[in-house]
């Protein structure tokens, strides 16, 4: 699952540290997010299009292999 | 709010370690308690005595500071934490029970009969466990 999270948050000129506060989880998170190390809950998939003001669709990019 | 609870619950949980361990420190030298492994209970009264102590002061520090409190709230709901300490409880356990298969076969080849029994029980003990609650886990969820 590959993710858009690191170019929203760079045209929303956000900090990691402040994407991980709006969403209450720890910057790691942000970080393993952002290098396609983790992927996020459904609930925290939700928040992050719900901060961004994008569909989930939008954030996460589905590949089935 | 529901964290700060849980806070308070570790004070208290420090407080019955320290009084236990104070309570099992002094019974190491009441008279009649000769016959009994005074040695060991007086250390492991200690222990807990500075395990009690050890919660008591960390977690009033933690709640007196409102900063800290936020920060440990979010470390302990973060998701990916979560998920690290379940896949770190996960792969402990596959590798205590392959380290115990390995232990046990030893044992048993130098003829250490009773020590590869032991290990084989607690490792039985252990699958069993991991098998009753995936069972107790699966009707839950």
């Amino acid at each position: 699952m590959e993710n858009r999270i690191r170019e929203l948050r760079k045209q929303n000129k956000i900090t990691q540290e402040a994407l991980a506060e709006a969403l209450s989880v720890t910057r790691q998170t942000i970080i393993s997010l952002e290098n396609g190390k983790y992927n996020a809950s459904l609930q925290l998939a939700h928040r992050l299009a719900k901060f961004f003001s994008v569909k989930i669709e939008d954030v996460f990019i589905f590949k089935e292999e | 709010m529901d964290y700060k609870k849980k806070m308070k619950s570790n004070i208290i949980m420090g407080v019955i370690y320290a009084v236990l361990g104070i309570a099992l420190t002094i019974s190491a030298y009441i008279p009649g308690a000769e016959g009994l492994n005074t040695g060991y209970i007086s250390s492991l009264g200690t222990a807990f005595t500075t395990i009690g102590i050890v919660f008591i002061v960390k977690y009033i520090r933690i709640l007196r500071n409102p900063e800290l409190l936020h920060k440990y709230e979010v470390a302990a709901k973060d998701e990916r934490n979560i998920m690290l300490d379940s896949k770190a409880r996960g792969l402990a356990f596959a590798v205590y029970v392959v380290c115990a298969a390995v232990a046990m076969i030893v044992c048993s080849i130098f003829y250490k009969q009773r020590e590869a029994m032991i290990i084989g029980f607690n490792m039985c003990a252990l699958v069993f466990l991991y098998w009753l609650c995936h069972i107790i886990l699966s009707k839950k969820y």
